[in-house]
């Protein structure tokens, strides 16, 4: 050992270490970054001591002190247990002595009494003791752990690390002796890659959240103020365009906002998202998926048919964040915007991933439906599942092809064998608005008006809904057969009879009607049709393209008139 | 550079708190500088030269662990145990050249912030083998094989770690040299300002 000897060499080497912990926040010595806690040199001290340290008998401010920790009881998607004995524990503890906000970071444990600012740490660095809105620490995530969650990973990938317990701990995504990542992160969360080393949702990958480069264009709320240093894109930003890790206003899920909506909105507003996804724009109409009138209902492990106490609509209730893309499919395929999404199938059975898209709308149009009968009809039904079934009397071809062999004046290549999305008609007005039914300027979400009732003049804009599949030229030409002249040209022209008032416009189902009497969507609004005198109120279908009324019908009696 | 190693080193331990020189216990406070630790005939040259102390066994001690730590020890050996001959607090101060004692730091020097006593569980570790693999498992060390300590000669194994070649030990006197340096307070080897001892092997 030459150890003396080179003593005598020594010269004060202290001010030319530099070391990665130096230059950054948690240098809490005279030379840091930041905060000044004291006088000393030393950057160690604050945190460390080389001897009687207080690692196991923590007295930097621990003792008698109660965390509100996450779990089950703050999101119903944790599958950490409520545990009321539950603490942070580990290195986790030790990081709180400063970062609950409680304790001044000079009071360390080698310097006795505080010797320098008395100032905890303050700002975003500073969680509380509160930590339910931030990301759960102190809990154990084993592979069976990661089986319950089911979008977990077995275990986290390097350099996310677990204690020697199996728990995650603030030092699993933190190291808070390098800073090279900003924010200590063990790795760059750009693209979320810190996110991704434990979290593995289904379907990320191709998510358009994941995948679009999408800027903020300056107009209006920065989305990201949520982030200390957020990224340029929405593909970059990843997770956290909607989630935040620490001191997340929505609890449940870490989001940024506990307004559902504005999770999504704050960047579908024109803002970021293009124009054709501006769903803010949409949601200010008259008739929409009123996203904002529920706050705190939704529940992503909610029951996928709702019970009639529970409805509600939020943007993740057709929309999966996660899933969404912009994959199109032909009808009635569902398309990537509602991809990945939970539906009620045509049978009524729960699908935890819709493969058509009426599946999605049967969530809250079918059973228990949320919307009343619009038009007073012979027979109602709010069940759109039924009237939409393949057994149904007729109906829009939906969930099944046609039933109608024969429909004259089909536009835009349509065949009576192709089928429609229900969005085809319940969508955003508007040439340029984003597919599906945002909102409208027209009553039930059409895309297009569609008067009702038996004072409409017909014109290409009165019915343009209909008009939009089945060729106005149908209806205003007298020359033809029966059902054009007789029926069609005569009631919608000559004496202003809407087609809703014939026409039930979804379908009839097979325990409320006959073929006989409601073929072809025929069901009566009684607004204007009303019994004969005798009682008798139906239409009889007597083959192709005929049939007769036995109906009273604006005062003028219908006493089986046919064509 | 012997020579003026000793009159350093004298200079140096006159003004620590290693002087025992007017303490009672020690030979009555006749001035005797080097009697507790050393002795000129019949010393034992184990681990430090010429010692003259008793040194006590290596049992009784909590050693320390954490989840971080990947290195093994058992139990204070080598130099360490003797620091510890009186820095447990209850082996006698005065149990040199033969002398059983009388006099320990628990009594002697009630209180005082330097009785390490026997849990070591919160203090850094010492005795464990510092080598590549260490650093490696570790991910905050520096090789100590490789890398230039702060003295800018030799290797962080040479400067500051003991025993022999292929399992050498972090003891007490890598940190400190019970000498005194001087300008250096705790009787440090190297000054601690900006951690710069802390710093000569972790990497942080």
């Amino acid at each position: 050992m030459n150890r003396l000897i080179l003593l005598m060499g020594l010269v004060l080497v202290s001010y030319c270490v530099s070391a990665q912990i130096t230059n950054t926040r948690h240098n809490l010595s005279v030379n840091g970054k930041g905060l000044k806690a004291g006088s000393s040199q030393s950057m160690c001290e604050f945190c460390h001591t080389p001897h009687s340290s207080r690692r196991q008998a923590p007295k930097w401010g621990n003792v008698g002190k109660r965390y509100l920790m996450y779990d089950q009881s703050v999101s119903s998607t944790s599958d950490i247990k409520v545990d009321p004995s539950r603490q942070p524990d580990g290195a986790s503890l030790l990081c709180l002595t400063c970062h609950d906000g409680t304790v001044a970071p000079s009071s360390g444990a080698s310097k006795g009494a505080n010797t320098g600012l008395a100032v905890p740490v303050y700002g975003r660095a500073n969680l509380g003791t509160d930590l339910t809105d931030d990301h759960p620490i102190s809990f154990v995530y084993d592979a069976a752990f990661a089986a319950i969650d089911g979008q977990l990973k077995t275990s986290p990938e390097h350099p996310v690390v677990l204690d020697g317990e199996d728990k995650v701990q603030c030092t699993s995504c933190h190291d808070p002796h390098n800073d090279e990542y900003s924010n200590f992160l063990v790795a760059t969360n750009q693209f979320s890659e810190l996110c991704l080393k434990c979290h593995d949702r289904d379907y990320w990958t191709t998510s358009s959240h994941a995948t679009s480069n999408a800027n903020w264009n300056g107009s209006g709320e920065n989305p990201w103020t949520h982030v200390e240093t957020p990224f340029a894109s929405v593909a970059e930003n990843a997770c956290a365009n909607c989630h935040q890790t620490h001191s997340a206003k929505g609890k449940a899920q870490l989001q940024k906002s506990i307004l559902e909506e504005k999770n999504c909105l704050d960047c579908h507003n024109g803002n970021v998202a293009p124009a054709e996804k501006n769903i803010e724009l949409q949601m200010q109409k008259q008739y929409r998926h009123n996203v904002y009138a529920y706050n705190g209902v939704h529940d992503p492990r909610e029951e996928t048919l709702l019970s009639l106490s529970k409805k509600h609509v939020e943007c993740q209730d057709c929309h999966n964040p996660h899933a969404v893309n912009n994959q199109p499919a032909q009808a009635p395929e569902v398309n990537g915007q509602i991809s990945g999404v939970q539906g009620i199938d045509q049978a009524g059975n729960v699908v935890s991933s819709i493969a058509y898209e009426y599946e999605l709308c049967f969530r809250c149009h079918s059973e228990n439906p949320m919307a009343g009968a619009v038009t007073s009809r012979q027979v109602e039904q709010t069940n759109t599942r039924m009237e939409f079934s393949p057994s149904a009397v007729s109906f829009h071809p939906v969930a099944e092809k046609g039933k109608n062999t024969y429909v004259p004046g089909l536009l835009n290549n349509l065949t009576e064998s192709d089928m429609i999305y229900c969005t085809d008609c319940h969508a955003s007005d508007g040439d340029d608005s984003p597919a599906g039914p945002h909102g409208s300027i027209y009553p039930q979400i059409l895309k297009y008006q569609y008067l009702k009732g038996d004072e409409v003049i017909e014109s290409s804009k009165a019915y343009e809904l209909c008009y939009s599949c089945h060729s106005r030229n149908m209806f205003v030409t007298e020359a033809g057969d029966g059902v054009q002249q007789k029926v069609h040209y005569n009631h919608v022209v000559k004496n202003n009879i809407s087609c809703n008032v014939c026409h039930d416009p979804h379908g009839i189902s097979e325990m409320q009607g006959g073929d006989i009497n409601h073929s072809h969507l025929i069901n009566f609004d009684l607004n204007v049709v009303s019994p004969r005198a005798n009682g008798d109120l139906h239409f009889t279908d007597q083959g192709y393209r005929s049939g007769s009324c036995n109906v009273m019908c604006h005062g003028k009696d219908h006493d089986n008139i046919g064509y | 550079m012997c020579l003026g190693v000793a009159q350093l080193s004298t200079a140096q331990i006159a003004g620590t708190g290693h002087n025992f020189s007017a303490e009672t216990w020690n030979e009555s406070g006749t001035g005797e500088i080097c009697k507790p630790c050393h002795t000129p005939h019949g010393g034992d040259n184990a681990d430090a030269p010429l010692w003259n102390h008793a040194v006590r066994a290596n049992t009784g001690f909590t050693m320390y662990s954490s989840g971080t730590f990947q290195g093994s020890t058992s139990a204070p050996g080598g130099i360490s145990l003797k620091c510890l001959s009186c820095h447990d607090g209850t082996s006698n101060l005065d149990a040199h050249g033969g002398s059983a004692g009388t006099t320990n730091m628990n009594t002697e020097y009630t209180g005082a912030n330097t009785i390490v006593g026997v849990d070591l569980s919160n203090d850094h570790p010492v005795s464990f083998i510092y080598d590549v693999d260490l650093a490696t498992a570790d991910g905050g060390l520096k090789d100590p094989e490789s890398e230039i300590s702060s003295f800018g000669t030799n290797t962080i194994e040479v400067d500051f770690l003991f025993g022999a070649n292929g399992s050498r030990t972090v003891e007490c006197a890598s940190c400190h040299d019970p000498h005194g340096v001087a300008g250096v307070p705790s009787l440090l080897r190297v000054s601690n300002a900006g951690s710069a001892l802390c710093l000569e092997c972790h990497n942080k």
